[in-house]
């Protein structure tokens, strides 16, 4: 294992007139044994940073250095890294056994060496008891596990994962979840996960890289991210149901007017560093999860009327209108209210997100 | 592996590359040279690599016989006719192999018409032969051909147009029925233009195959019809072939088939394509 | 008069896939069915679709028995799960495809689908290709194509599956919206429950070649039917165990190895009566609680101290397995919680929220 450090990495491919600048000033620091996320949309740069990392794409400028030693001339063999891809690549021909096998026989590992790793690998991965069948025979979670086993039998310095639950139904998910989980805390190795999914990349890394439009939004913990998102696109892409954001004007003490009635208060700090700042409009964003029915001590509270109770089973979302502006509230189920009535929903100005209109950045107290 | 070994690799195979391309191209370079030669320097002992004369006028000499243009136009006759005949016939039956018939007996059936195309046609040519002079059109007549070349054509066309269908998206068939086309309004407007550039690769083989048949043209035909190889033959005189017109006249019946592949080339791509490339 | 109606239907490949199925819709419902994958949804959706025939049964649209009509003759619409697209066609061709077939004249073709495309916010996509427009759009457009139809019976075919989950969440609102839909009847199909239960008047689970519950969304989630409903529907699954019934004077309790859980005294009383012993008891996360705080923890008989195996935040909640006394709970937890490996914790159990299923055939007891 290893520590990862990305330095100004840059990509442009078909340099001249159609030239896509894919990666911009990319700079990350991974420690060794940490588990990161490379998170953002289809087309943001993640694909293109991890083949760089690989070694599968040249670099255009820019270092990526391995425990302080830089690879960048290194072909991808020669770079000690794993990859489980998104279609598990299996060879059809091949028993399991002989699949997890392949990688040491490459590297000339005698067979009794390559019983036992595969052997231990298989107990990890809970595949022991179908090493004698083919990839066509197993279920799409067993080949996901068998793909995993291949790449980390390896035993590569960095091990990175490439949008491997995109196949795999809900259920399945949650459960490889878990498991990937448990093999980075048995294992230890530097994993570099790469995901369009928010919730696989927060519930599974220690930090999450969040990229969009070839450029590096945010790198943080999952309190980070949530709390203090950096910017707009962060606190929109980041939780599920997604923030609530709307146009707000500020005002004194310490309010952001959104529309009619509805106003939010503003704690001390951000409404500081507002008439610093000498703003009047912005954007406000509250996540769903940071409203609630229940009175919040502390709190402040608005009136709005429900308009859709969507019921799912563990939880609702609900649908609120305040005048012209409409949001939603994460809740428990709820079965005694209905569409029209008339609500108190409590929120703590702690919670309320101010975002610059134009440079679409956080409002944060000056530190 | 070393910076310089892979120098010497790269060499190596730049040096194997170019004596296959000269290997290749040679004869063609040769042709054409030949057919600007005059007749003397054909005939010479030591082969000339380049004329020492220009003899132009070998090309418009060759359509001094009426013959030669004819010929070129009974060839082009017999293979367009042949390729929309052996693509019509080819597109209907592999997409009834490709959508109706499952299991056991498509795939025995597709194979048995497949190995049709294995069939050495040079086995049948007497058989044929009796088989055309029984008509009341005879052998030497343009419509024997046009037949005859679906002995080779109808069995590639059908093979490959039937993997064509295979590879298109029934459900995008599906879809149309149930925006309210029948299944044979859906097969123009919808299946067909999925496999468009499958059909022009289909149709550009077919043409090949055509274009350069020999044997059976020669021995079921020469007057009344003649296409362009049974025509080469006559450019001889007495003991004396005159090379210079043979390659001459080959240099333009060339044209056809080479303009349609430049012309119709990204088709080509892109249908040899569609077979190999799933999803 | 039904405005979907299915008797009986059997269809079957190498093995039954749908076996004696009876359903009926009324004109603007909204049904769902829901089942995991390859538990024969799609089949179903292509038989009403009359994509796949019958082996037996019969299917009637308002009243019409339709069961021998080739697809173009139905009056259906289906949006497929892989979209299908016409490649070769623009967006507005494609939309526009259902109205050329019924040979309406250009310029009520152009209002229809400008109509649409307004509707489903891709009005300025008009003129590209499928191949130029991403997932969502793609989506769209095939949910454009089979509006325009205007069929008597819309068939929904994992409309939003393969798109990610942010998008997913705002398509889902479309379909809430989309009043279209609810003219007629639409039969809607999907894997993910949260979406069953956003979006059905009625919502049916399938499995085991029918549906084994038809309900509202607060029917088949709180009272499911049987064990295998109640596994479907939820995130993450339901707590199942089997355990002895057993009674202690006027109370009753279940047994599991030296688990001895409480349960209420009404369901006790039901389950006596029915002489059941044995049953798989029923507990779904959100109803176990974490005890914090130092309360007399030993005297609370449906307070238990367990070890944590494993806790992961996901998103906006956090989910625990606990083993206590050697059966493993899940249980769900603010996400903002901290917890490792084998630290020791409290859960509180809620009698009220059991549900008993017979331990053969699944069925809910009470």
């Amino acid at each position: 294992m290893s520590s990862l450090t990305i330095k100004n990495l840059n990509k442009i491919y078909n340099p001249g007139k159609n030239e896509v600048h894919a990666v911009k000033d990319f700079n990350l620091e991974i420690e060794d044994g940490e588990f990161v996320a490379l998170l953002g949309p289809s087309g943001c740069g993640k694909t293109s940073t991890l083949r760089m990392i690989v070694g599968l794409e040249s670099i255009t400028s820019g270092s990526i250095l391995f425990d302080d030693v830089e690879i960048n001339h290194l072909s991808p063999e020669q770079r000690n890294v794993a990859m489980a891809f998104e279609s598990y690549a299996l060879y059809p021909n091949f028993t399991i056994f002989e699949n997890l096998a392949f990688p040491l026989e490459v590297k000339k590992n005698s067979s009794s060496e390559i019983s036992k790793k595969v052997g231990d690998i298989a107990e990890m991965l809970q595949i022991t008891n179908i090493l004698e069948l083919k990839p066509n025979q197993l279920s799409g979670g067993q080949q996901q596990r068998v793909s995993l086993g291949r790449a980390l039998i390896r035993d590569p310095a960095v091990f990175i994962l490439d949008e491997v639950m995109s196949h795999l139904d809900a259920h399945l998910k949650f459960q490889m979840l878990f498991e990937l989980k448990k093999i980075h805390q048995t294992l230890k190795k530097t994993m570099i996960y790469v995901t369009h999914d928010q919730m696989e990349a927060l519930a599974l890394s220690d930090r999450v890289a969040v990229m969009a439009n070839a450029v590096l939004q945010q790198f943080g913990d999952r309190n980070d991210l949530y709390h203090r998102p950096k910017n707009l696109f962060v606190a929109d892409f980041i939780g599920e149901p997604a923030t609530n954001f709307m146009k707000a004007q500020y005002s004194q003490n310490s309010t952001m007017k959104i529309s009619g009635d509805l106003q939010f208060s503003l704690t001390n700090e951000i409404s500081s560093e507002m008439e610093r700042k000498q703003m009047s409009d912005a954007v406000l964003g509250l996540r769903p999860q940071n409203l609630s029915l229940e009175p919040i001590e502390g709190g402040d509270y608005i009136q709005g009327e429900l308009v859709i109770n969507e019921f799912l089973g563990e939880r609702s979302i609900l649908e609120i209108k305040s005048g012209e502006t409409s949001f939603k509230v994460l809740t428990d189920p709820q079965k005694n209210i209905k569409k029209g009535d008339s609500l108190k929903i409590y929120y703590k100005k702690e919670n309320v997100m101010i975002f610059h209109p134009e440079t679409e950045e956080l409002i944060e107290k000056a530190s | 592996m070393s910076k310089s070994n892979i120098n010497l690799i790269k060499f190596l195979l730049l040096v194997f590359l170019f004596v296959w391309v000269a290997f290749t191209l040679f004869p063609l370079y040769f042709q054409l040279i030949t057919s600007f030669k005059p007749v003397r320097e054909i005939n010479a002992m030591v082969p000339t690599f380049w004329p020492e004369t220009f003899r132009p006028s070998n090309y418009t000499g060759i359509f001094a016989d009426p013959g030669s243009l004819k010929s070129l136009i009974d060839s082009i006759i017999v293979s367009i006719s042949n390729t929309i005949l052996s693509l019509f016939l080819g597109t209907l039956a592999g997409y009834a192999l490709a959508r109706y018939l499952k299991g056991a007996v498509g795939e025995n059936l597709s194979f048995w018409i497949l190995s049709n195309r294995m069939f050495p046609p040079v086995a049948v040519i007497i058989p044929m032969f009796f088989l055309f002079d029984a008509t009341p059109w005879g052998t030497d007549s343009y419509i024997s051909l046009i037949l005859l070349y679906l002995v080779f054509n109808l069995p590639l066309a059908t093979w490959l147009m039937m993997v064509f269908f295979r590879d298109a998206p029934r459900e995008l068939e599906e879809a149309s029925y149930l925006d309210g086309y029948t299944p044979l309004r859906t097969f123009f407007r919808v299946t067909l233009p999925l496999v468009f550039p499958g059909m022009i690769s289909v149709a550009m083989l077919c043409w090949i195959f055509a274009w350069n048949e020999y044997l059976f043209a020669n021995l079921l035909t020469g007057t009344t019809v003649k296409t362009f190889p049974v025509h080469i033959p006559s450019f001889t005189q007495g003991s004396q072939t005159l090379w210079n017109l043979v390659m001459a006249f080959s240099m333009v019946a060339m044209i056809p088939p080479v303009g349609m592949f430049i012309i119709l080339r990204k088709y080509m791509v892109r249908g040899l394509s569609l077979g190999v490339v799933k999803g | 008069m039904a405005q979907l109606e299915l008797k009986n239907i059997c269809k079957g490949f190498d093995h039954p896939v749908i076996d004696n199925l009876s359903l009926e819709l009324e004109k603007g419902e909204f049904f769902v069915i829901v089942g995991p994958s390859g538990i024969g949804k799609t089949t179903l959706l292509r038989c009403i679709a009359g994509l796949e025939k019958l082996d037996q049964g019969e299917i009637h649209i308002e009243g019409k028995n339709i069961t021998n009509l080739p697809p173009y003759k139905r009056d259906v619409a289906m949006t497929f799960e892989s979209y299908a697209l016409y490649p070769h066609m623009t967006v507005f061709q494609n939309i526009a495809n259902p109205l050329v077939a019924m040979k309406k004249d250009d310029s009520f073709i152009k209002e229809r689908v400008t109509e649409i495309s307004k509707l489903l916010k891709i009005s300025n996509l008009l003129e590209r290709k499928p191949h130029e427009i991403s997932g969502g759009q793609k989506q769209r457009t095939a949910l454009g194509r089979t509006l325009a139809s205007e069929p008597k019976v819309f068939l929904l075919d994992e409309p939003i599956s393969h798109l990610d989950a942010k998008i997913r969440a705002e398509l889902r609102s479309q379909f809430h919206n989309l009043e279209a839909l609810r003219e007629v009847s639409t039969v809607y199909v999907t894997h993910d429950y949260a979406e069953a239960l956003s979006l059905g008047d009625r919502i049916g689970v399938m499995g085991n070649g029918g549906l084994m519950q038809i309900g509202s969304a607060n029917e088949i989630y709180d009272k499911p039917n049987s064990l295998f409903v109640a596994q479907h529907l939820g995130q993450p699954g339901i707590n199942s165990f089997e355990a002895e019934l057993a009674s202690e004077g006027d109370s009753y309790f279940a047994f599991a190895g030296e688990f001895k859980l409480p349960i209420a005294e009404e369901d006790g009383k039901i389950l006596m009566g029915k002489k059941i012993s044995k049953c798989h008891l029923g507990i779904r996360p959100q109803y176990i609680q974490l005890e914090v705080g130092s309360k007399k923890i030993e005297t609370e008989t449906t307070v238990f101290q367990g070890n944590v195996d494993v806790f992961e935040a996901l998103g906006s909640y956090g989910v625990m397995m606990v083993s206590i006394l050697g059966e493993s709970f899940t249980l769900l937890t603010d996400p903002e919680d901290r917890y490792q490996h084998n630290d020791k914790v409290s859960l509180k159990f809620d009698p009220k929220t059991f549900h008993f299923f017979d331990i053969n055939s699944g069925q809910n007891l009470i």
